[in-house]
């Protein structure tokens, strides 16, 4: 039955536009043990990104990703299509238990371990492209070290997962200009240290 | 020609919306127009530009290589776990509601009206008892002349036989005002 639950849900899970996510829903909550199945395995890879790219940490990232699909599932109930998406309501809850770990334990970010972690590149790319992007990939995550909590959440939300202003707010608890504000700070600490770093790719990706 | 410096200023706090599309279109047609301008903002909006670039290329791919299969098994196992009660919890905040309430109604009691309350209270008794050497000297079995006694220090002049009558000092004896003033030594 595992298997089967795994089969179907990853095949529900590849794409899921809104209409199927909230019909997942509707027969989660009459009890459907596979559409479960399927939500977790379309959502929980993004809830983790956005986890690991606050958390910068992948236990915790882990942890926080599995808490948030169980208070998830079991409060299923209150879950308003009419006032937020889904993936919006998933953030919602992972960033509170994300700001949880903050507060518990500073500093959070490893710089060490947060090396151990950078990508490789897809295969195929000639060696120096793949340095390049390494350089690039190492360059973000120091960025996102180097900023404040706030500031990071809303690179990661904008950036990571491309929300508009509107539910950034929803998803951080503020208006809509703080959303647009925090970017707006975050772009600016964020100017000098990759300024360089992106011209830089740039140029060497078109010299290639 | 130079810009004003509150114009650039308001251009720049605009940029990243700008570049994100978020502005309504009166305001991205004010950017749009002063960028054309004003060469110092456009050079902030490249840089604006190159940040934006390269969080986008780069972001997404930060935290990629999510174990599905260990997660969901996890998440399945702790959804299987039986709840935590929630009576204990609900008893504990009944009992420190309680505790506040019961702290409510004792603490007035133990404020700083209570020293005068209790002075209230103890007063009615003491004034009720009677002066007891008035009684004692007055009695005519004694023979004695009929001379007011109190247990005050200006009652000591009394005769020996209506000394000998008074009863022993008690530790919670305290004269009444009234006997006071009668034998104030003004005689008022």
């Amino acid at each position: 039955l595992y298997n089967a639950v795994r089969i179907r849900g990853l095949i529900l899970g590849v794409h899921m536009d809104s209409e199927s996510v909230e019909a997942c829903i509707s027969r989660c909550l009459r009890g459907d043990q596979l559409s479960y199945a399927a939500l977790y395995d379309h959502f929980a890879p993004i809830v983790y990104r956005m986890c690991y790219s606050l958390l910068l940490n992948r236990e915790d990232a882990e942890d926080v990703t599995q808490e948030t699909f169980v208070y998830a599932f079991k409060n299923m109930r209150r879950y308003d299509s009419a006032r937020s998406a889904f993936k919006t309501w998933l953030f919602t809850i992972a960033i509170c238990r994300c700001r949880n770990l903050y507060r518990r334990r500073r500093p959070l970010v490893d710089l060490a371990g947060l090396m151990q972690h950078t990508l490789h590149a897809p295969h195929g790319d000639m060696p120096e492209v793949q340095a390049s992007r390494r350089e690039a990939q190492d360059a973000v995550q120091r960025a996102l070290a180097s900023l404040s909590p706030r500031l990071r959440e809303a690179v990661v939300l904008r950036y990571g997962h491309g929300l508009t202003y509107r539910e950034m707010a929803e998803v951080i608890g503020c208006p809509p200009k703080t959303a647009e504000s925090r970017v707006r700070l975050a772009h600016e600490a964020l100017r000098d240290l990759l300024r360089a770093q992106g011209r830089g790719l740039l140029e060497e990706l078109v010299s290639l | 020609m130079t810009m004003p410096a509150l114009q650039c200023r308001r251009c720049q706090a605009l940029l990243p919306a700008y570049i994100h599309r978020e502005l309504s279109p009166r305001a991205r047609r004010w950017v749009a127009a002063h960028l054309s301008r004003c060469d110092v903002c456009s050079r902030v909006y490249v840089d604006h530009r190159e940040v934006a670039r390269s969080l986008a290329a780069e972001m997404p791919a930060v935290g990629r290589g999510f174990d599905r299969e260990r997660g969901w098994a996890s998440v399945q196992a702790r959804l299987l776990q039986p709840s935590p009660p929630h009576k204990k919890r609900f008893h504990k905040r009944w009992g420190a509601a309680a505790l506040l309430l019961a702290a409510a109604l004792i603490l007035p009691s133990l404020s700083v009206n209570a020293p005068r309350a209790f002075a209230l209270h103890a007063r009615p008794p003491l004034q009720q008892t009677p002066p007891v050497g008035l009684e004692s000297a007055d009695t005519p079995a004694l023979g004695a002349p009929a001379v007011r006694v109190s247990a005050t220090p200006a009652a000591k002049i009394e005769t020996p036989s209506a000394k000998a009558i008074t009863p022993p000092a008690q530790p919670n004896y305290a004269p009444s005002w009234s006997a006071q003033a009668a034998h104030t030594p003004c005689g008022l």
